[in-house]
């Protein structure tokens, strides 16, 4: 299976995601005001992926060999694909922005916060996708800003939390550390994969260009390697909390995710660096290694932590038989989907007999069946509710009575943005908008 | 005041619980110092030490594509009848090019008046190159797939079996040495059954005199396959 593969079952397995959680988080009535937000931002995440994931497909079947937008190479549907794939994703941009202001802890804790947060955070999606349609890709996009804010955020959550645990011996207070690391590794673990390339100066991390031509400028690839670069040093941080946190005997099993990420980092830069001198081109060892890490952290790793966020923190919560195997249904597509993926990216470096890896599928599927139950009863059941915890920090979660139609409003939002994304993509194909820059 | 001042006053807000106390604002500090300084460092990297091969890095690789060459030879002899076609057939397959590719084909026929009798004219011979299902340059100028000779000389024919190669080094752009080996690498060019017609035509000395005439000849007809194995070096950019 190639990237162009990937991103296929990425895009099928997001957009099952995607609705089996629109239709939980509509169904529950029991979470918090804020998780329920959460809820539905999750949900439009999966959604948005899942556009970015099919439009990235798509262009790899609509072009031979590379796009070049500069040379007027890419076709208007190439195009017309290229700014689905800016327009959707900026609905991850947004979930994400509008996850860490409400979860696991409410930046905004009052209706009018609310509100007005809400508002500059859907403006600023409009702005970018303003901006884009009219420059392309310029600095007035503010490119790799979706790191800074909830970095920020959750670096900051993480830190308190793992210090409070620490220093005040609040034993629960890690599990909103917890929750905002694995938010954070959402987002930033393929950075974090990066880490050595900037620290040892290394081409790979330093002529990374998300454009892969000379269509963005000097300043605008800086600005997206400079929030790449505090998101390195976020995780540089994290690393001597949880180092520091190990020697006090309080290492937690999502530290030990994240330190997994910073290991294969390391591991890579041995492979990654013999980059040649001349520009960021990989020969066959390094692509498939950063198939192996990078691809797979984004489109596989993401959906797998996002659901475990959504079950393991009861953002959706299954209230009848009939909910609980629904969201089963969902967890078991993505282990399965999930497998399925890592055993053709293994079957793409050793060739083996499709029939084998799909017995060796099946012998996974049949040991797995029973034991799979047990992990998700455990997983959608055995939490503490994190508003618990944050009572016993004395910054309990305000009440806050969302209007009754909030989630027809927040989900209309989302689909008229699609609407309108289509639509500008639909000029850009037509009026060759991204050829000559 | 402001409005959202108020607000955010009305009870503990975010930014007063993240700083309540020494420990937190030192973690906290610690944080923001690790991002800061990890921008800054970037920024000395990306647009000092760096800043050649970070500008360079729009550059398109310009690769050396070498070939390593090697021949497949063949020979075929047989006695061809006056007024008749014969076909010669040479099949190539993926094990014989063992792994290597197959450049372009050279076809030798070669044969001379046998009859013996004293003045005897070469006879008339001509050999065409099928048109198969074999992948190939069919179209390429430089093909000759049709000769005839009346004069016992030999005859040349050419088929450009992979588009461009011509056995010299080649100097290709190319985002990674990959994409630029993609295009040299295709076991596929040259596989398959090759067919060569050939006809004879005798021809008799025009004499008074009675003689014996010959009506048949031998042809021979050598294979000649140039087959390569192509590596690249990069070697500057464009």
């Amino acid at each position: 299976m190639t990237e162009s593969g990937l991103d296929a079952v990425g895009s099928i397995l997001n957009l099952t995601l995607g609705l089996l959680t629109l239709y939980l988080v509509r169904k529950n009535q029991s979470v918090r005001w804020n998780e329920k937000i959460a809820g539905l931002a999750f949900a439009w995440m999966f959604i948005g992926k899942s556009i970015v994931n099919m439009s990235t497909y798509l262009i790899d079947s609509n072009s031979s060999g590379d796009i070049d937008f500069e040379n007027v190479v890419a076709t208007s549907t190439v195009q017309f694909l290229q700014g689905m794939v800016m327009y959707s994703d900026e609905i991850f941009t947004t979930t994400i922005f509008i996850l860490c202001l409400f979860y696991p802890i409410p930046l905004l804790r009052t209706e009018r916060q609310i509100k007005i947060g809400l508002t500059l955070v859907f403006s600023f999606l409009i702005y970018r996708a303003i901006v884009f349609t009219a420059f392309g890709p310029n600095i007035l996009f503010i490119p790799g800003a979706i790191y800074f804010l909830p970095g920020l955020v959750w670096g900051a959550n993480y830190m308190r939390f793992r210090q409070l645990e620490v220093t005040q011996n609040i034993q629960d207070a890690k599990h909103i550390a917890d929750v905002s690391l694995i938010c954070l590794i959402l987002l930033m673990g393929g950075i974090w994969l990066y880490w050595p390339g900037m620290l040892f100066q290394a081409n790979y991390f330093y002529t990374i260009d998300i454009w892969g031509g000379a269509l963005s400028s000097d300043i605008y690839d800086y600005s997206w390697q400079a929030f790449y670069a505090a998101s390195v040093g976020l995780g540089i941080c994290i690393l001597f909390m949880e180092i520091y946190c190990a020697t006090k005997r309080r290492s937690s099993p999502i530290g030990i995710v994240f330190l997994s990420y910073f290991i294969i980092g390391f591991a890579g830069y041995f492979i990654l660096s013999k980059t040649a001198t001349t520009g960021s081109s990989f020969d066959q060892l390094q692509v498939t290694w950063d198939m192996f890490t990078f691809s797979v952290h984004y489109d596989i790793m993401r959906p797998v932590i996002a659901m475990f966020i959504l079950l393991n923190y009861g953002l959706v919560k299954a209230e009848n038989p009939s909910d609980f195997r629904i969201a089963k249904t969902g967890t078991i597509v993505l282990v399965v989907v999930s497998t399925s993926v890592l055993l053709e990216l293994v079957q793409y470096v050793m060739p083996f007999s499709e029939i084998i890896s799909a017995a060796i599928l099946g012998i996974i599927i049949a040991v797995g069946v029973g034991w799979e139950e047990k992990v998700f009863n455990n997983l959608i059941t055995e939490f503490r509710p994190l508003n618990d915890i944050l009572d016993e920090v004395h910054f309990a979660t305000p009440e806050v009575q969302l209007d009754e139609s909030f989630s027809k409003k927040f989900n209309l939002t989302f689909l008229t943005y699609i609407g309108i994304s289509l639509l500008l993509a639909f000029v850009i194909g037509v009026t060759d908008g991204l050829v000559g820059g | 005041m402001v409005w959202w001042v108020v607000d955010l006053t009305e009870e503990q807000t975010y930014l007063s619980f993240m700083t309540q106390d020494s420990e937190s604002k030192k973690a906290l500090s610690l944080m923001v110092s690790c991002m800061v300084l990890a921008v800054m460092y970037h920024a000395f990297i990306f647009w000092n030490v760096k800043a050649d091969e970070v500008m360079a890095r729009n550059e398109e690789p310009v690769w050396d594509v070498m070939f390593e060459l090697s021949n497949q030879s063949a020979t075929d002899s047989r006695l061809i009848q006056d007024g008749s076609t014969e076909q010669f057939v040479f099949q190539m397959d993926e094990e014989s090019s063992s792994n290597r590719m197959v450049g372009y084909l050279n076809i030798l026929l070669e044969y001379q008046e046998t009859s013996g009798n004293f003045n005897d004219p070469c006879d008339v011979v001509s050999a065409e190159i099928k048109h198969s299902e074999i992948m190939a340059d069919w179209n390429n100028q430089s093909n000759v797939l049709s000769g005839t000779s009346d004069d016992c000389s030999a005859i040349n024919l050419y088929l450009q079996i992979y588009p461009d190669f011509d056995g010299a080094t080649k100097n290709q752009p190319g985002s990674t040495s990959d994409e630029v080996m993609a295009k040299w690498e295709s076991s596929e060019y040259g596989i398959g059954e090759y067919l060569l017609s050939v006809e004879l035509n005798t021809q008799e000395f025009a004499s008074t005199i009675p003689t014996q005439g010959d009506d048949d000849e031998e042809i021979t007809i050598t294979w000649s396959f140039v087959m390569f194995s192509p590596s690249v070096v990069e070697s500057g950019s464009s």
